[in-house]
């Protein structure tokens, strides 16, 4: 587990750049936090560092939006999934072990259905008004990696 | 007009099922609608593997009532339509294989349509006369475009988001302010009897010469002010802040519509999209375009509802230009007009 | 009569045409393409090679799952269609069912489909007098819930599909010298195992329509659900 304290706006952003700069097509990404925390936010700065060139807006209607960056991603949000998994097999399968990325805002909601090799991030308010902590999580080689690669400066 | 075109079209891009048939692209034989609405509102929102089974359950029974009722078989269909994108990809997925395997069984050529398209042709359905050149605002749940429509199939895009859909705003307002799914039509409503001048909410104009929609920092406005509100204990007026919110999102959308009418000199304004069936932006549209003389022009209820016919129409005036898909053709889920 | 058969529950796009007799032709391709770009160009390259056309086609054959959502969906609907353009009856087939009647082995059969997360979906299978029967109906387990269960209750077992490759060490190390694994050209569905077995079943009041035909997706029992949660809370 690695926390790390993003200060103000930009140390976000840039975190979120970085990270999508990381991450290459099978990675899962899930973002835990409260309303307000900042899921979007860091989507959208993932969705830089992957260079996607379209607006990142949050699917809120339809679950899901999909994009063109170096590789596809996939930018899911559960909000309104909890309960729902035990009533339906949702077939995020096809997605969670594409040759995309997939990141998902509330990834908490549907726990039980996220991959072995998912990444989880939570985002929580800090003591100052921007500040952010994050703490990331997981298991396997690629989690190694991917902190190893976030260490770096 | 040599011989009549008979077009089987079929839409699955969302939570309805749809499924008609027309003749000559804007005569609608029958125009069958199975909505999964009452589904979907259980969670909120549409589910996309749950709209996907719900299609291909009803997909050939929607086919077969659009028969029955046009009084026609396969075999008087001439050309067939299908929606390509934009739309959730599982969804897409059964109406674009059923399409493909009817056109092939039948050997009749195979119409790829984007759906934004659709909704503007649902204004040759609804209106008979019109014909290009014209003004036409976009507006639905994904989409805000202000286009200049200069011939059948041809469009010029003028303006458009660069963030949010206005229909996106809707619903996230909507979801906040804690009423039902979909948004768009419950705000409309609650909008009649609240005041639109309430709360000040920003609009959003861009540059002077901009035809460039951005609704992403009123919808912050308006969710910054039920939250503050909320966290003071201070009561909020719903129906005050849907048509204060309401009133900001539409006066942007009219006062571009009207200005590039107005700079391309045409006489007409088309309105397309699910948001077309919006009350509010409808009157204050033809308030307008009376001064103006401006003359506004807009679908009925059901032909702004995802539905098929538009569809075909949109086939029938692609296909009359030549623009035909292979077996190839493919799903897209982030299509774009132009 | 003649039979057009579809399968695209996994990566393999499988199309054939059977009839009573022969096998007429074939066409499968195992490439991560999207299905529905490619099937009605498979099927129609098939048809034209063998001067036939949708219209000629008495019987459909049709793989309902388990297997990808979305790729049962694309071969249901495509079936679906031609059906009704003709109106002709169609025969939905187990995916399991058509992996299992690819092999003829003596003892039983067991075919895995990989449904990620160390899932499988499986059924368990055996020939009895010329007929391939089903033991244990067509379910979705975790790998190690079925080879434990196997191993309990059978000895001469030869198992195929995709999921074998993905689980090939751990089912050696379970279940040893009781399991077979059939040879890779028996691994992958295919649409003359779909076509024969809707052959066959077609008499026996197996006939669906181009109404009523939907996936099975198969959805996880409550017992395995169970089963799961425990093993996630220890």
């Amino acid at each position: 587990m690695v926390k790390i304290i993003l200060k103000n706006p930009k140390e976000s952003q840039d975190f979120g750049e970085k990270l999508g700069r990381i991450l290459k097509g099978g990675d899962v990404i899930s973002l835990t936090g409260d309303l307000g925390a900042g899921k979007t936010t860091i989507t959208k700065a993932i969705g830089k560092g992957l260079e996607v060139e379209e607006y990142i807006t949050s699917p809120t209607f339809a679950l899901i939006n999909q994009y063109e960056g170096r590789v596809r991603v996939y930018h899911f949000d559960v909000y309104r999934l909890e309960g729902v998994e035990d009533l339906y097999d949702l077939g995020f399968e096809d997605y969670f072990y594409s040759d995309g990325v997939t990141i998902v805002e509330w990834g908490d909601k549907i726990h039980g259905l996220l991959p072995e090799h998912t990444i989880h991030i939570q985002i929580e308010k800090g003591k100052e008004l921007n500040e952010r902590i994050v703490t990331i999580s997981g298991q396997g080689e690629r989690y190694s990696e991917i902190v190893e690669e976030l260490r770096k400066s | 007009m040599d011989k009549d075109i008979v077009t089987l079209a079929i839409e699955t891009s969302c939570d309805e099922t749809s499924c008609a048939i027309l003749r000559n692209g804007r005569e609608v034989l029958s125009n069958i609608i199975s909505s999964q609405i009452d589904i979907h509102r259980k969670f909120g929102g549409v589910v996309p593997e749950v709209a996907s089974r719900k299609h291909i359950e009803n997909m050939n029974l929607i086919i077969q009532e659009a028969l029955d009722e046009a009084k026609m078989t396969f075999d008087d269909i001439d050309i067939i339509g299908v929606t390509r994108g934009p739309g959730l990809v599982g969804a897409l997925l059964v109406g674009i294989s059923s399409a493909k395997a009817i056109a092939y069984a039948l050997d009749k050529p195979l119409i790829g349509v984007n759906h934004i398209e659709g909704h503007i042709c649902a204004n040759y359905i609804e209106h008979k006369d019109l014909e290009p050149p014209f003004t036409c605002l976009v507006v639905s749940g994904g989409h805000t475009y202000l286009i200049y429509v200069k011939d059948y199939t041809e469009y010029e895009m003028v303006g458009r988001t660069r963030d949010d859909a206005a229909g996106e705003a809707f619903d996230k307002v909507a979801r906040t302010l804690g009423l039902s799914y979909p948004g768009g039509p419950v705000i409309d409503k609650l909008s009649k009897e609240g005041n639109p001048d309430a709360i000040p909410f920003p609009r959003v104009y861009l540059e002077n010469d901009s035809y460039d929609f951005s609704f992403s920092g009123l919808k912050t406005a308006v969710l910054n002010y039920i939250n503050q509100a909320r966290q003071k204990g201070e009561e909020i007026v719903v129906k005050d802040v849907a048509a204060s919110f309401q009133q900001a999102v539409i006066d942007v959308l009219v006062d571009k519509s009207i200005r590039l009418a107005k700079e391309r000199k045409t006489d007409k304004i088309v309105i397309a999209g699910g948001v077309a069936a919006n009350q509010g932006l409808r009157e204050l549209m033809a308030q307008r375009g009376q001064e103006e003389n401006i003359k506004i022009l807009y679908p009925s209820n059901k032909l702004c509802t995802d539905n098929a016919a538009m569809i075909g129409s949109a086939a029938y005036f692609n296909y009359m230009k030549n623009k035909v898909s292979d077996l190839y053709l493919s799903v897209a889920p982030n299509l774009e007009l132009i | 009569m003649k039979i057009l058969a579809i399968d695209t529950s996994t990566v393999m796009a499988t199309c054939a045409v059977l009839d009573e007799d022969n096998l007429l032709g074939e066409f499968s391709l195992n490439q991560n393409f999207g299905h529905s770009e490619n099937l009605v160009p498979m099927v129609k390259t098939l048809l034209d090679n063998l001067s036939l056309k949708v219209s000629d086609i008495d019987l459909y054959g049709v793989a309902v799952g388990p297997g990808s959502f979305t790729g049962l969906r694309i071969g249901i609907a495509t079936v679906k269609a031609f059906a009704h353009v003709y109106n002709k009856p169609i025969v939905g087939i187990s995916t399991l069912e058509g992996l299992a009647f690819n092999l003829s082995h003596r003892g039983i059969i067991v075919p895995m489909i990989d449904a990620r997360r160390n899932r499988v979906y499986t059924g368990i299978y055996k020939w009895e007098n010329g007929y391939l029967n089903n033991i244990e109906e067509d379910t979705v387990m975790e790998i190690d819930q079925l080879l434990e269960h196997l191993g309990e209750n059978y000895n001469n077992i030869m198992v195929n599909g995709n999921g074998i490759n993905i689980h090939r060490e751990k089912i050696k190390d379970k279940l040893g010298d009781k399991v077979e694994f059939a040879p890779n050209i028996h691994n992958t569905c295919r649409a003359a195992s779909i076509g024969e077995l809707a052959l066959l079943k077609k008499d026996h009041g197996k006939l669906s329509n181009y109404f009523t035909l939907v996936p099975e997706y198969l959805r996880e029992s409550q017992a395995q659900r169970d089963y799961k949660k425990k093993e996630r809370d220890n």
